[in-house]
């Protein structure tokens, strides 16, 4: 296998995919702390905010922007309230494989949906434009990954300072630690996990803009393989905390881009071979995840 | 303030507290003391809606909070300063006293004061991780943080519990304050002949009924206080 030399075309497309992953990374990690909940469903509320994008593709942009995160969030909120809220004292396994079932759910009803035109896949064109290329010092750069990277550090850095500043944010992490003694001080439960489920919301929109831009043929199968890296990139980054999942999901799309880019094109068949043979070894090497330290089971998890 | 009508806790089928009846009256500190697995902590997790009551009634200041949520009641005017602690260790110590304001019911100015007050190693530290304190100051913390939401009850599971004896006078030294400041106490304990001197009245709990009522003046009356835990 001949691997070419990693340019700064690679890098930056790399760069660009690591904060797309990241982001979802953050939706799916602040779920999970303050319901134990990793949801696998996270790419279908992607997936819809996608077809909603090509089922608005003749609206103007903004438009068909403000309906993407509308949809996306609403429906956020009701796989919260009509399946996660029953389940909170359900044993993690028992949350996992229902989101499985959610994400089965979803596809099935976007396929109806989809179908009904006699094809299987929607065109979204509304939001193409940010598909142009900007060029700087040589080295093309689609807006898109502007927007992605751009996207990414302003979500995270609001984030940080809802987190670390306000009180639901303080809140939000004691409820991430130790949810009943949370409870006990008078923290509202539904209150903090609506946010947690808000935010997730809203940074899935986020993502099923960028990724549209990308990807611009939606079909009900949108986003489910990035999901799966980016869960994959998670655990690498260690899942019990925020910030060690979002550097774990930021790691794998900047390593897939890497590698990607380093492989001869007609080796990128192997590119997931090569992804996954890294997790294992990083796995191997780290089990409690990459970025965490020692003791992971006892410590902050937003 | 307090009242606990015939509460009846069950795990599973089996009864943990049987037909517990007390009160705690208005600026009162009362003990409930007695043997482990007597039905302390569950009668404290059953007001705090922690666990669900079978039968029987709790009730704040005259109106009844069976069957609330913990966040319900600890709004209601209820603050538990649980066994262990439970303190938030890696956020700082005054983030866990904001938590604590999350059951606060008016706006004072500086809400933290009374915690800062009552205990200045947690002003000294405000900065300082929570984890990184002492198992003493992590027991201040853990009262500051239950004070400062200005409960009409405060309740205490094991205070003491692994604690140096300088520490356990620290304890009940600010206990003895608290109660001063006109806080209504409610202090389940392992350290008996402490808790009886202490408190106007303390209930002896065993297999989950109340065994008898002691009063200070029992304190020093050796005889009746290993009655109360072996008869």
């Amino acid at each position: 296998m001949i691997v070419s030399a990693v340019d700064a075309q690679t890098l930056v497309d790399a760069v660009g995919l690591g904060a797309v992953y990241a982001l979802m990374a953050v939706g799916i990690g602040l779920v999970f702390g303050v319901l134990r909940l990793v949801n696998f469903a996270y790419g279908q509320l992607i997936m819809a905010g996608a077809y909603t994008l090509a089922f608005t593709s003749g609206w103007p942009v903004a438009g068909s922007v403000l309906a993407c995160f509308a949809v996306v969030v609403a429906l956020s909120f009701a796989m919260e309230g009509l399946v996660f809220r029953p389940l909170r004292t359900q044993s993690p396994a028992v949350m996992l494989v229902t989101t499985f079932a959610i994400a089965f759910l979803l596809q099935a009803v976007a396929l109806i949906l989809d179908v009904r035109d006699g094809t299987i896949g929607e065109p979204a064109v509304s939001v193409a434009s940010l598909n142009q290329v900007v060029t700087v010092w040589g080295v093309d750069i689609r807006k898109v990954t502007i927007l992605a990277v751009a996207v990414a550090i302003v979500a995270l850095g609001l984030l940080a300072l809802l987190l670390g500043k306000t009180t639901i944010g303080l809140q939000m992490r004691a409820a991430s630690t130790d949810f009943r003694t949370a409870r006990l001080l008078g923290v509202k439960a539904d209150r903090v996990i609506g946010v947690a489920v808000l935010l997730s919301g809203l940074l899935a929109a986020a993502v099923a803009v960028i990724l549209t831009v990308q990807l611009p043929l939606v079909s009900p199968d949108f986003a489910l393989k990035e999901t799966i890296v980016v869960l994959v990139g998670v655990v690498v980054g260690g899942i019990d905390r925020l910030w060690t999942a979002t550097l774990g999901g930021f790691a794998i799309g900047f390593a897939t881009g890497v590698i990607n880019g380093a492989l001869p094109t007609d080796k990128t068949v192997f590119l997931p071979s090569v992804v996954f043979a890294l997790v294992i070894l990083v796995l191997l090497v780290r089990p409690a995840g990459l970025f965490a330290r020692g003791r992971s089971a006892l410590v902050e998890r937003v | 303030m307090l009242e606990l009508d015939g509460l009846e806790v069950l795990y599973g089928s089996v009864p943990a507290v049987r037909g517990l009846t007390l009160d705690v009256g208005r600026g009162e500190l009362v003990g409930l003391i007695g043997p482990n697995g007597a039905g302390k902590s569950t009668t404290l997790h059953a007001i705090m809606g922690v666990v669900p009551v079978a039968t029987g009634d709790v009730r704040l200041g005259g109106r009844s909070i069976r069957g609330r949520s913990s966040e319900s009641i600890a709004r209601a005017g209820i603050s538990l300063v649980p066994e262990g602690r439970r303190i938030f260790g890696e956020l700082s110590v005054e983030e866990n006293l904001r938590l604590g304001l999350a059951a606060r019911r008016t706006n004072g100015s500086e809400p933290l004061a009374i915690a800062y007050d009552l205990f200045p190693v947690l002003a000294e530290f405000r900065g300082r991780q929570a984890g990184a304190l002492s198992g003493g100051q992590q027991q201040q913390l853990a009262i500051g943080r239950a004070l400062v939401a200005a409960p009409d009850v405060l309740m205490l599971d094991e205070p003491s519990l692994g604690l140096a004896p300088t520490m356990v006078d620290a304890v009940f030294a600010a206990l003895t304050e608290i109660r001063d400041r006109g806080v209504t106490i409610l202090l389940v304990e392992q350290r008996a002949q402490r808790t009886v001197a202490l408190a106007s009245r303390t209930y002896v709990l065993a297999n989950g009924e109340l065994r008898m009522t002691l009063t200070p003046a029992d304190a020093g009356d050796t005889e009746k206080m290993i009655q109360a835990y072996l008869a």
